[in-house]
This record gives structure tokens, sequence and C-alpha cells, in this order.
């Protein structure tokens, strides 16, 4: 027994060694993306709404913080300067739209999760990003905020989750339709696909089993 | 919200008991592949994808199979088992890949990492009761992954084009011969039979299915094209898996971030 005690303390040492540290720092983009979280999780724990007041109040808080037309403009790169300007406007809107449509089914799938702001880092162009976590049960999930001032204010202009842009993703899935069959055909798409999108929002009444477990995390 | 994560996670997490059968046929050729030189096609990151008519019918195959089969007993089990216990499950599977994740840590020089994941082995197999339970994690030694795949990376190989096997998912020859390489450092082999590990893996991806329901339906909707979709975000992820360590992930990843600074877009 006694020559275990050492290699125990050993091992001690070593993973208390091992223990991240806090990232420590502050700045007001920090505080600017934990804001825009509390405010969101208020809405989302607040069981007086419906799910279509939610939706609606999330989106009033997103349109408020993220720059949809900075947004647009860096899916579409390139790609921008061929549309005209009403087709320019017109993607704007229904990008915006795409993204509320799709992301405000998951209203009701929230299960008590938190965000914690774990760190940040300064950017090319004076942009910011700030790095998050969503704890729940299970897997953290790492969302980072690329944010960029614009008229004295920070905006949210690109969402990382896990490591995956979203602007880069919907410019690799835009590039191909844009390149070989046109803005029109690409704005075709994607206004059709938010019509049949928003006919089931913002719940389509699906049994969603999983949603039992949400009162014992 | 976990879009991405859903899609990565479902389709780059492999599968059945196929798996074995179909990582000797993917090493052969992985080997073919890498050694046609890369092109840089055009600047959309991950857009490398020579077989692309192929990717896509393995790709359609790998969606029917979730819809008519994965799919379905995932909906069944969730309704059996609550969330925390499918947590549970998944910390196990997770806990066995040990060996493979600290050996790798180790080839990459990430020696506080590797502490983290021997750690997190030692801790969470006892306390944790053999891996159902992270204490690791409450701890404050967070989970990392790190694979051979990740490891050639890291030593300057280059990813090479795009694949899409059949039940595997997403890969291509750099991670594939990665997969067949840490398949050897597998420990579950020396808990039981062949049949045995064939109803644990099925269990392992019904219950990381399961887990993941809401989110895998929302990268499908969310998505204009959802072959391309995932095919980014495989790109993308594994790229900054390499680049950052696992959560000291810094600044020069420009690269591969959207061209921010582009002239012609700016307002």
């Amino acid at each position: 027994m006694k020559t275990w005690a050492p290699l125990a303390f050993a091992f001690a040492m070593l993973c208390s060694l091992a223990v991240q540290p806090a990232p420590a720092g502050a700045q007001d983009a920090r505080a600017y993306i934990q804001e825009t979280g509390d405010q969101v999780l208020v809405v989302l724990k607040n069981q007086g709404l419906s799910s279509e007041q939610k939706v609606k109040q999330i989106e009033d808080i997103a349109y408020a913080r993220f720059d949809f037309d900075t947004m647009a403009r860096l899916v579409l790169a390139r790609n921008w300067s061929k549309l005209t300007p009403q087709q320019q406007s017109e993607f704007v809107q229904e990008f915006r739209r795409h993204l509320s449509v799709t992301y405000g089914k998951n209203i009701e799938n929230y299960r008590n999760e938190t965000i914690e702001v774990t760190g940040d880092r300064e950017e090319a162009r004076g942009d910011w990003t700030v790095k998050t976590k969503i704890l729940r049960s299970g897997d953290d999930i790492l969302v980072d905020y690329r944010l960029r001032k614009v008229d004295g204010q920070w905006k949210i202009i690109d969402v990382v989750i896990e490591r995956v842009s979203l602007v880069a993703n919907f410019r690799s899935q835009l590039q191909d339709v844009v390149a070989n069959k046109g803005a029109d055909e690409m704005l075709r798409m994607l206004r059709e696909k938010n019509a049949a999108g928003q006919s089931i929002l913002p719940n389509d009444g699906k049994v969603s089993p999983g949603d039992t477990s949400a009162a014992s995390s | 919200m976990a879009t991405w994560l859903a899609i990565v996670a479902c389709f780059a997490a492999p599968a059945t008991a196929l798996a074995q059968a179909t990582s000797a046929d993917a090493v052969a050729t992985a080997a073919a592949a890498g050694s046609t030189s890369e092109t840089a096609s055009d600047a959309i990151p991950g857009s490398n994808d020579p077989w692309e008519p192929f990717n896509r019918s393995m790709f359609d195959f790998n969606e029917g199979l979730d819809r008519w089969v994965i799919k379905p007993a995932a909906v069944g089990w969730d309704t059996v088992l609550p969330r925390p216990a499918q947590v549970s499950v998944d910390n196990f599977f997770d806990n066995l890949k040990f060996p493979a994740r600290f050996v790798n840590d180790l080839l990459q020089g990430e020696i506080d990492p590797a502490a983290v994941t021997l750690c997190r082995f030692v801790v969470n197999t006892t306390a944790g009761l053999g891996g159902f339970i992270d204490w690791g994690t409450d701890m404050g030694l967070p989970k990392h992954s790190a694979d051979f795949g990740q490891t050639l990376g890291r030593w300057g190989v280059p990813p090479g084009p795009y694949i899409v096997w059949p039940v595997f998912g997403s890969s291509n020859p750099r991670d594939t011969v990665g997969i067949a390489a840490d398949s050897y450092l597998d420990i579950s082999a020396l808990f039981g039979d062949i049949a045995t590990l064939a109803a644990a893996r099925v269990v392992q991806t019904v219950n990381t299915r399961s887990l993941l329901l809401d989110e895998v339906d929302t990268a499908r909707e969310a998505s204009l094209d959802f072959y391309i979709a995932v095919r980014t975000a495989y790109f993308e992820r594994r790229q900054r898996l390499i680049q950052g360590s696992s959560d000291t992930e810094r600044g020069n990843d420009d690269l591969y971030f959207p061209d921010y600074s582009d002239q012609e877009v700016l307002p």
C-alpha cells in the first residue's frame, strides 16, 4: 500500500497541473456577447410566451445585433458585384429570413442550456472574435462570434459553430449556384426554401420524444 | 443550435460493423489517391472534389441509410432512454478512445493535452464508473479530440480530395489513413467477441444519432445543397482541429476563415 502513496501524489500533481486556468481579460466585445446571450436566454426561459412570441422577440434581438448586410456581402463575396442593387437587397432580405426560419424552429428545443464566454481575440481589420461555450447535458458546444464595429457599435458578422463558419458554409453552397445558374435562380431557390420552411413555423407539431427529459437535465 | 456539430459528428462518426472491412479498402484507395498531386482548385476552401459524382451517390446512399434505418432506430432509442442516460452512454464510448487520443497527443508534441487525456481516462474510468460519468470535465479537464488524421495534418500532410465512404461518411485520403491507423489502438477488442463488438458499435451509432435528432434536421433544412454544406463543414472543421491545438486555438486561421478582407465586397 505504501508504494502507492507517492504514485498517487505524483498523479494528483500531474492532474492539478493539467487543469487549465480560466482565461482572463475583459473586452467590451465580450460584454456585448454576454449581454446578447443573456437576453436570448431570458426569452427562451420565459414560460409565459408562446412560440410565436419567442421567435418574434429573438428576431428583434438578432436584427439589432447582427449586421445582415455585411454577412450577405461576405457570403456572396465576389459574386456580390454581379447582382443588381435590387437583387442585392432581395438577397439580404431572403438570407435573413432563411436564418430566422430555420433557427426559429428550434426555439422549442431549448433544454436549459446556458452560455459561457470563454475568451476573445483580436482579428484583422479591427474585428474581434468572442469565444463562447453552450453548456448543456452532454458535450459543450463551441460557438465563436466574429464582431465588427459598425458606426461605433459592435455587430455580429459571423457565427462559427464547432469550428464551422456560417458565412463560409453558405458561401460555398451559393458559389456553384450563382456561377452555374445565375443570381436569379439562386434567389428563386432561396425564396422557395424559405416559403416551404415558413409554412411550418414555428412548430410543426412533430413529436419530439427527447423533450420529455428536459426537466431532468 | 448545434447544427454544424451535428452534421460533422453524424457523418464523420464511424458507423457499424462494416467499418473494419471498409477501412482496409480505404487504405488501398488512399495510398493510390495520395500520390496524385494536389491542385488548388479555386478560392472556396474544401472544394477539391474531383470524385463528386461518386461522392454524391455515396452521400445519397448514406442519407437513405440514415432516413430508413439509423434515424428511426435513434428515435426509438430516444423514446426509451432519457437524455442523461444517453449522455452517459456517449461518455462511456468516448472514454474508450483514450489510447489513440493519448498517443496522438504525444505524436503532435502536445504534452499538456496528453496529460489532460491521461488524467481524464484515469478519473473517469475509476470515479466515473468505467467512463459513464465524465468527472474530468467538471474538474477542469475538458475533452478534446486527437486522431491520426489530425497528426498527419500537423506534420504537413495535405488532406487530398474529399471522399464520401458508404456508411463511414465524409473523409479524405489523409483522414482515411488516420482512421485505419487509429483502429490499431482500439481497445474495445479486449472486451468481447466480434458479435458483442458489432452490437456495441450499433448501440454507439444509434445513441450518437439520438443525441443529434434535432440538430441534423435543422442542418438539412438550413442548407440549399446539403452535400456541399457537409463537405465544407467537414473540411473546415478538420483544418481548424489541425491548426489550433485543442483549446489554445489562435490567430492564423485567416486562410480558412472566409475572406473577410475581400475588397470587392467592402461597403
